[in-house]
């Protein structure tokens, strides 16, 4: 049996994919977009009336309405290697072919780039830059082993800079409405924590589909009333769940932790593992990092500190020990670790993840290699295996 | 001894022995010649067989190659810079597993004041770690700089019809100051530009070399064997590490920052924009007819960059073709026989 869907996620997704179709329409108006890359202060541009887009967002949803292989083909024929990031070759072919799914993104007044996560975006949005002649600025944010104070200076300085930069594209962000916007995004944040921290609940009520696509929302929107409407929708609609004690399965074996980026063209090992009693309880990539609170009567480094200390944008110290704290607190009996070929970066910590769940807490991974939005590298049969391999640990452990 | 012999030797020895290693060429390695400790830039192991259990196999096998050195704990310490994702994820391994280490960010526009200052704070970062002391800094920048000044020397004398040198040995001049103690590169180099008047020249048809890294020099010797003559090389084990030199005068810290204003850029932390316009200025001034992307497998920053650089080239007239390598015994062949069929193109 797989889990029961939350009828407030399928509305977050509906008002995802009119978001792509309400920006053509904004542009057409007179409004300004922007590509932004995910995890950039889009608080700012909210403020200041700008629509982001989010390739990222894009590439994936290519590969949910499973068109994603062509697009990647698309590029790989323009000369781009087929081990490059997949949402970079999707969104690319799509750049290029001027195909895709909801009509295509409306084309970029701005580009919009944070180096906070990978080199990736960075070179995609200079090679945007170059083909689309769109004015591009790039928050260069360091990397942080370290809780050195000049790293958030420098950051800040640059949330400036970004200010600027605008009020010469003729859009002015007064800190009235850059606040207004920040204490927007942090109630959007603490909607968001509010519903990702019920799942800790036996049974846990929301499984890994409506958490991912519900997370779009607070990746695209933070800083924009929408967020909060319908995150105050999906929390009520779990806090009912929770208080009749209804869980998303009927029946719950075992509670999951996902890794990495999931495999949007296939999310099939999701459903596999919810018809062996196996719910996903938290995601690494849903918890968390999106969501910091910020306070708005300091906007400027609210937002610095909430762009520089970004999940993968931090050393494997914090972020493994913020991982096994997942773990503890949401009761996790096993991992599923996907080691994704198109995130480097995310993908570097795998197998030490792997390691400190089983050396620190006895918890048993399964761990396979895939792509997020190229299907041409898995493989269900080894993913099966690993899975199986994975609820048989687990029903050791439980017997234990 | 021959200096070209040394300096093969130094290539070979890969640095063993050495107490510190760096990664990457954009950490400042005046404060590695002013911690006076031994030091080596870590080109990596043969073997990859502890950092195959520890990363992902479609990272790039210098990179492996890399943390494999690191982990193997010969080294007592590891710095770098963070520039490409493969190494800020190589670099976090390193330290979860306890490698004692520290890198620095580069930031991307050196050219604005405040990213300038942001530098030096992270200068001053790296040079505490490394114990040096700012009257030794003063002292290692003239010695880097001294030898920037001899190799760039010899480089440039790879734009003359006949170069006096070949690729093969201009890279060992090139590698080998990254994995012997300075001062002796340095008089090696100067010994070995006093010989080169004597020198017969070099032929065959102008090739210059895009990538990042190269440690296998039977790769080069192969392209080479086909008839061509690399007479630049765009490689950061390579001319990339040495191009581009500090101002005269200011603070110590500040001037190894204002360097990087200057220096030979990379794809990591380089607009595309400023990248090409590089490339084909050297290009240019190089008179290469021919361009190899030697491109290290999964090396991302060089191939996102790789389709547009290349239209870059070939619309000023330079031909191109790309190998992407592991470095591997059995590619050298291969190797040989595409550049074989490249040489044929460019009419050689």
């Amino acid at each position: 049996m797989r889990a029961s869907r939350l009828a407030s996620a399928r509305e977050i997704s509906y008002a995802i994919g009119a978001r792509v179709l309400a920006a053509k329409l904004y542009r057409e108006q007179g409004g300004k977009v922007a590509w932004v890359t995910a995890l950039s202060p889009v608080e700012v541009l909210y403020a200041a009336g700008i629509m982001p887009l989010y390739p990222e967002q894009y590439s994936a949803a290519c590969g949910a309405f499973k068109t994603s292989l062509k697009l990647v083909e698309k590029a790989e024929e323009a000369g781009y290697s087929q081990d490059l990031c997949s949402y970079f070759r999707c969104h690319i072919g799509h750049v290029l072919s001027g195909e895709g799914p909801l009509g295509g993104l409306a084309k970029p007044d701005i580009l919009l780039l944070s180096g906070n996560l990978c080199l990736t975006r960075v070179k995609w949005w200079e090679i945007l830059s170059e083909k689309l002649k769109a004015p591009l600025f790039h928050l260069d944010i360091p990397f942080v082993a370290e809780e050195d104070s000049w790293h958030l200076e420098y950051v800040r300085w640059q949330i400036e800079e970004l200010m600027e930069f605008l009020a010469e594209a003729g859009v002015e962000v007064t800190l009235d409405s850059l606040k207004r916007s920040v204490e927007l995004s942090d109630e959007a944040s603490k909607l968001w924590n509010e519903v990702m921290d019920l799942r800790k609940v036996r049974p846990c009520p929301m499984g890994a589909r409506d958490a991912f696509t519900s997370m779009f929302l607070i990746v695209t929107c933070p800083g924009h009333p929408v967020a909060v409407v319908l995150l105050k929708r999906l929390l009520k609609e779990v806090r009912e769940r929770v208080a009749d004690g209804r869980g998303a399965l009927e029946e719950e074996k075992f509670r999951v932790m996902l890794d990495n980026i999931p495999t949007w063209y296939d999310l099939w090992f999701v459903d596999y593992l919810e018809e062996r009693g196996a719910i996903s309880v938290a995601e690494t990539y849903t918890y968390s990092v999106w969501s910091p609170r910020l306070d708005f009567s300091k906007p400027l480094e609210s937002l610095a500190r909430k762009y520089l200390y970004a999940g993968l944008n931090e050393s494997f110290e914090r972020r493994i020990k913020a991982a096994l704290e997942v773990a503890k607190e949401f009761e996790v009996d096993g991992a599923v670790i996907h080691v994704n070929r198109s995130c480097k970066p995310y993908s570097s910590w795998a197998y030490e993840l792997k390691n400190a769940l089983r050396d620190e807490l006895e918890i048993p991974s399964a761990v396979f290699e895939a792509d997020m939005t190229d299907p041409r590298v898995f493989s269900r049969e080894q993913v099966r295996t690993r899975l199986d391999a994975l609820i048989e640990a687990m029903s050791e452990r439980a017997r234990r | 001894m021959d200096p070209l012999a040394e300096l093969m030797q130094a290539v070979k020895a890969r640095g063993r022995g050495a107490a510190i290693g760096y990664v990457c060429s954009y950490t400042p390695e005046e404060l590695l010649e002013a911690s006076g400790e031994s030091y080596t830039r870590v080109i990596g192991s043969n073997s990859t067989e502890l950092a195959d259990s520890a990363i992902p196999t479609f990272t790039c096998r210098f990179a492996r190659r890399c943390l494999q050195q690191m982990l193997e704990g010969e080294l007592k310490r590891v710095v770098g810079a963070y520039t490409c994702d493969t190494v800020r994820g190589v670099a976090s391994i390193a330290s979860w597993r306890g490698v004692e280490s520290c890198f620095i960010n580069i930031p991307r526009d050196i050219s604005k004041k405040r990213s300038l200052e942001y530098l030096v704070r992270e200068l001053e970062k790296l040079a505490e770690f490394l114990g040096a002391a700012e009257g030794g800094v003063e002292e290692a920048i003239e010695v880097c700089e001294e030898d920037r000044r001899a190799v760039m020397r010899l480089a440039e004398l790879r734009a003359v019809e006949e170069p006096p040198v070949t690729g093969v040995e201009a890279y060992l001049v090139e590698l080998s100051g990254m994995l012997m103690p300075k001062r002796r590169h340095l008089e090696l180099v100067q010994e070995l530009l006093d010989t080169l008047p004597s020198r017969s020249g070099a032929t065959g048809a102008r090739v210059m070399l895009i990538g990042s890294t190269l440690t296998n020099i039977k790769l080069l010797e192969a392209i080479e064997a086909e008839g061509c003559v690399v007479v630049y090389d765009d490689l950061c084990t390579g001319c990339r590490f040495y191009w581009g030199l500090a101002p005269a005068s200011g603070k110590p810290l500040e001037r190894i920052a204002a360097r990087y204003v200057s220096r030979a850029k990379c794809p990591c932390v380089t607009p595309f924009s400023e990248r090409a316009e590089y490339i084909t200025e050297q290009a240019r001034r190089f008179r290469v007819q021919g361009a190899i992307f030697l491109l290290q497998k999964f090396c991302d920053p060089h191939l996102f960059e790789y389709p547009a650089l290349r239209e870059r080239l070939e619309s000023i007239g330079v031909e191109t073709m790309l190998f992407e390598t592991e470095e591997g015994e059995a590619e050298v062949e291969k190797l040989r026989i595409a550049v074989g069929g490249f040489i044929e193109r460019l009419g050689g």
